[in-house]
């Protein structure tokens, strides 16, 4: 069983458990025995420096990583307790209970309003007052329902960078999942369009389990309840995120989150 | 640096390190080209649209003498040139004039020397008129005869008033005759065969046979009463006539209905000119061929290659997709996808004789004949059960093999050796299904009651099109692969990301981002297809056909015929007419059209790919 941190043990559920994973892409291993569980409704950040394997660990916990030729993988992930690699799991129900936002936000060459509903359709919900409702709801819970409510049905393209992401946020809630997963979702953002997507985060996570990618050390711990640390493809450090910034106990945590990192 | 100042490096050596002769080669080469290009453009076009304009008739009067008087000759000047004459090696000013009227002179051309002319007049009173035989006719009007007793003089103020009037009847009562010969007595003709094949068929009782026999009699005594009515019609043609004199003093007369079109051309405003010119365009767009293809309009031709090319896209389209949609999203990359990949590109440079070659012995004489008379070589019965047995059963055991097997489990690989007789079985299957279709002693045929005639079995306009759409097939294939690789890879792993199956993603994001590329390649082989001429030849098309691929006979779409075609038409015109020369302005204006035809599907090609580039990155950024 792989443990939460310390002071969380008695008071949350660990909601994703990754059991001693290791990864390869064909011939080159990028996780090395990751252990480590996600608690339900928190957040949880992953940090570490470019290449450490932070995107991989992330494309694994929805399986998005099956669409890689030459992968292979040891140990286990566990959400709510089911393997994703049982074989009555489903990749397409398991993707629908992991929500993905990416590093570049992409959203699809349709409406908003589309954008939004596109994982209701694809599972053939097509209730016109249903999806009006989840469309209304789900971008107001992505802050961006008052900028865009009167062109719903206009083109994605036609929207600013900040705000297109936080299209693929609204679409990557709109079908309700019990995970969030978020690769850098402020990457190519402004501090206010990221203020307003860590705002987001916050109020998210009490339906939530989500867990982020992030290079900024001051978002992990603005939004983070928790912090992992990762390097070299090694999971180095996994603490309340607080601790970890005050007190890392790995040198090499500390060298990287005061940026003394060669 | 003191160095390069003191040693300036000659200009030929700077020339040449700014490799600037190398730009100077490729422009002159490109010029050259551009020059070719616009060149012939500008020569299609200028002849093809002179043929339209209403040229002006000249009279020409001879040095030489004819029966006491100096010859005269009217005309059209074609063409000027000087000559070396063999005899005294001395330049010889000459020119080609039009003289029409083939049923005088028997030609319509004539070459005359200019040191032969004594004078050249534009008398205003000559008509060019446009005949539904012998071609035109250039002359001076005498009289209209409305009956032998009754006719009204050329200089009479009513007179031409009374002639645009009769060519209008005239051409009105053509049209009827057209109507009631093709269409109706087609329609009673096409019943009248329906019915003796039934007869030839039903059994020998008089009972049975007498309704039949009833039916073909009305119908035989309807036909009777519309060829009855043409007969008059057509005779009714012949009352009116007119009386015209010709330059050489010689007096003819003709049937006013006869004539289709005629005008002043000596006496147009240059707003006359105009309208002449958009009167004999439209005619040519829009009119049958006459006088073996040399006269009137190419209409069939338009309505054939543009129905031919239809049928292509609609077949080479759902083909082509499908064919790119799995070697581009499920094929596994490898050596078998490399080989398919330069198979496909090689199929495009194969020469289309090759296919139109293919199209003949595969769909015309084999799955042509097979369906006018059934399988050639029939397997004896009790072959012929095995092989339905083996079908049946190979079908039941690939079905079992794959159904077992749950997508759950998808993530395991399937073993070799399963996967191995799973796809053997389905090969098996096809293969066994395929021979007991083609090989059913039983069937004989849906049209073995026309037999001998073929029905299907001979080039047709469905044959063309499959060949043409296997011959352009290529192009679809390649366009749609590439305008799916610029998909972006984010979108598609947010589709899936968001629950949706690779079906459901190639379907819903994949293939509408795709659509503008798939689009251009669908244009791009629509304008190949176009623009062949050898396949066709020898699958369906003919210099006239009798009738076109679509009308309002049931079942309106007659896939089995013949049709004529644009490029063909161009060959048949200036290489297969029996007068050439003549022949020669409609080859311009019809290159003109099929160039035209050919470069509008470029150009709007070309538009949706700039869009599409636009369309793209908007999505970049
Ligand atoms: N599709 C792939 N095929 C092969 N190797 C890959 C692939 N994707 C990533 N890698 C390798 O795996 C390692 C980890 O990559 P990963 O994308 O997980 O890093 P990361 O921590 O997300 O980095 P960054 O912070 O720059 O996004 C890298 O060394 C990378 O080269
Ligand atoms: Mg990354």
């Amino acid at each position: 069983m792989p443990p939460l941190p310390l002071h969380l043990q008695s008071s949350a559920r660990p909601f994703i458990e990754v059991d001693h994973f290791d990864f390869w892409y064909g011939p080159k291993q990028v996780l090395h025995d990751i252990h480590l569980a996600f608690p339900e409704n928190h957040i949880t950040a992953l940090i570490g420096p470019s290449g450490c394997g932070k995107t991989t660990l992330l494309r694994n916990l929805n399986r998005m990583n099956d669409l890689v030729d030459g992968i292979r993988h040891r140990g286990d992930i566990r959400l709510d307790g089911t393997s994703l690699y049982d074989p009555k799991v489903e990749v397409i129900s398991l993707r629908k209970r992991v929500g993905m936002v990416f590093q570049k936000y992409n959203p699809f060459p349709k409406s908003i309003y589309e954008n939004v509903i596109f994982s209701l359709r694809v599972a053939g919900r097509n209730d016109r007052r249903q999806l009006d409702e989840v469309v209304e709801k789900s971008l107001r819970q992505a802050a961006l329902w008052d900028e865009v409510k009167d062109k719903l049905h206009e083109s994605a393209f036609g929207l600013s960078g900040g705000q297109q992401q936080r299209l693929c946020i609204a679409r990557a809630i709109a079908n309700r999942p019990q995970v969030l997963l978020m690769d850098e979702p402020c990457a190519a953002l402004d501090p206010i369009a990221t203020l307003k997507i860590e705002e987001l985060m916050t109020q998210l996570k009490d339906e939530f389990t989500i867990v982020i990618v992030t290079h900024n050390m001051e978002q992990a711990r603005r939004v983070a309840d928790l912090t992992a640390f990762f390097y070299l493809g090694k999971l180095i450090e996994y603490d309340e995120t607080l601790s970890l910034f005050t007190q890392p106990s790995q040198i090499q945590t500390e060298a990287y989150i005061s940026g003394r990192f060669s | 640096m003191s160095d390069a100042h003191s040693n300036p490096p000659s200009s030929a050596a700077l020339l040449s390190s700014k490799g600037e002769i190398k730009v100077w080669l490729t422009a002159t080469g490109l010029n050259v080209g551009l020059f070719m290009v616009a060149g012939l453009l500008l020569l299609i076009t200028w002849n093809g649209l002179s043929v339209f304009w209403p040229q002006p008739v000249s009279e020409f009067t001879l040095t030489s003498e004819k029966d006491g008087a100096p010859e005269k000759i009217a005309g059209i000047i074609t063409k000027q040139k000087t000559r070396r004459s063999a005899a005294t090696g001395q330049a010889i000013e000459e020119i080609q004039i039009f003289t029409g009227n083939r049923d005088a002179y028997g030609l319509a051309f004539r070459f005359l020397d200019q040191s032969s002319l004594a004078s050249t007049t534009l008398p205003t009173d000559y008509i060019v008129a446009e005949r539904s035989e012998y071609g035109k006719a250039i002359f001076t009007p005498v009289r209209l005869e409305f009956s032998p007793t009754q006719s009204l003089l050329a200089n009479d103020p009513t007179f031409l008033p009374e002639l645009h009037r009769l060519v209008k009847e005239g051409n009105d009562r053509r049209a009827e005759i057209t109507a009631l010969e093709k269409h109706e007595i087609g329609a009673i003709n096409a019943r009248i065969d329906k019915l003796e094949i039934r007869l030839r068929k039903a059994d020998p009782s008089p009972e049975a046979r007498a309704p039949l026999e009833q039916e073909l009699a009305t119908l035989r005594s309807e036909y009777a009463t519309l060829a009855a009515q043409a007969t008059t019609l057509r005779d009714r043609q012949k009352i009116e006539k007119l009386v015209y004199r010709l330059a050489s003093g010689e007096e003819r007369s003709q049937a006013v209905a006869e004539i289709i079109h005629f005008y002043q051309p000596n006496q147009l405003t240059l707003v006359g000119r105009f309208k002449i010119f958009l009167h004999h365009a439209l005619a040519f767009l829009t009119e049958e061929p006459r006088e073996a293809n040399t006269e009137g309009g190419i209409f069939p031709a338009i309505f054939g290659t543009f129905v031919m090319t239809l049928l292509m896209a609609a077949l080479v389209t759902p083909l082509g997709i499908i064919a790119a949609i799995y070697l581009h999203e499920y094929a596994k990359p490898g050596i078998m996808l490399q080989s398919i990949r330069i198979c496909v590109n090689n199929l495009a440079g194969v020469p289309s004789i090759v296919f139109g070659v293919f199209g003949l012995g595969f769909f015309v004489y084999g799955v042509g004949g097979y369906i006018d008379h059934g399988p050639a070589y029939p397997l004896p019965e009790r072959w012929w059960f095995l092989a339905s047995l083996g079908a049946v059963v190979t079908l039941i055991l690939a079905l079992l093999l794959t159904l077992k097997y749950s997508p759950t489990q998808a993530l395991q690989p399937k073993s070799k050796a399963r996967s191995f007789t799973e796809n053997s079985l389905w090969i098996s299957t096809a293969l066994l299904t395929l021979l007991t279709l083609a090989k059913c002693p039983y069937f004989h045929g849906f049209f073995a009651d026309k037999l001998p005639s073929p029905t299907f079995g001979t080039g047709g306009i469905l044959w063309a099109s499959i060949t043409l759409s296997l011959m352009t097939l290529p192009v679809v294939i390649v366009a749609t692969e590439e305008a799916l690789s610029a998909v972006p890879r984010g979108v598609r792993e947010a589709a899936l990301a968001c629950g949706a199956s690779k079906w459901q993603m190639i379907q819903r994001i994949a293939l509408p981002g795709a659509l503008p590329g798939v689009m251009t390649g669908i244009i791009l082989a629509m304008a190949r297809g176009a623009g062949e001429v050898a396949p066709l030849m020898i699958t369906g098309v003919v210099k006239l056909a009798p009738s076109l691929p679509l009308d309002g006979i049931a079942p309106f779409i007659h896939a089995e015929r013949k049709f004529m075609h644009l490029g063909f038409h161009i060959f048949d015109l200036g290489f297969q007419s029996p007068d050439s020369e003549a022949a020669k302005p409609m080859v311009f204006a019809t290159t003109l059209l099929l160039i035209f035809l050919v470069v509008v599907l470029n150009l709007t090609a070309i538009q949706i790919r700039s869009h599409l580039r636009r369309k793209l990155q908007a999505s970049a950024f």
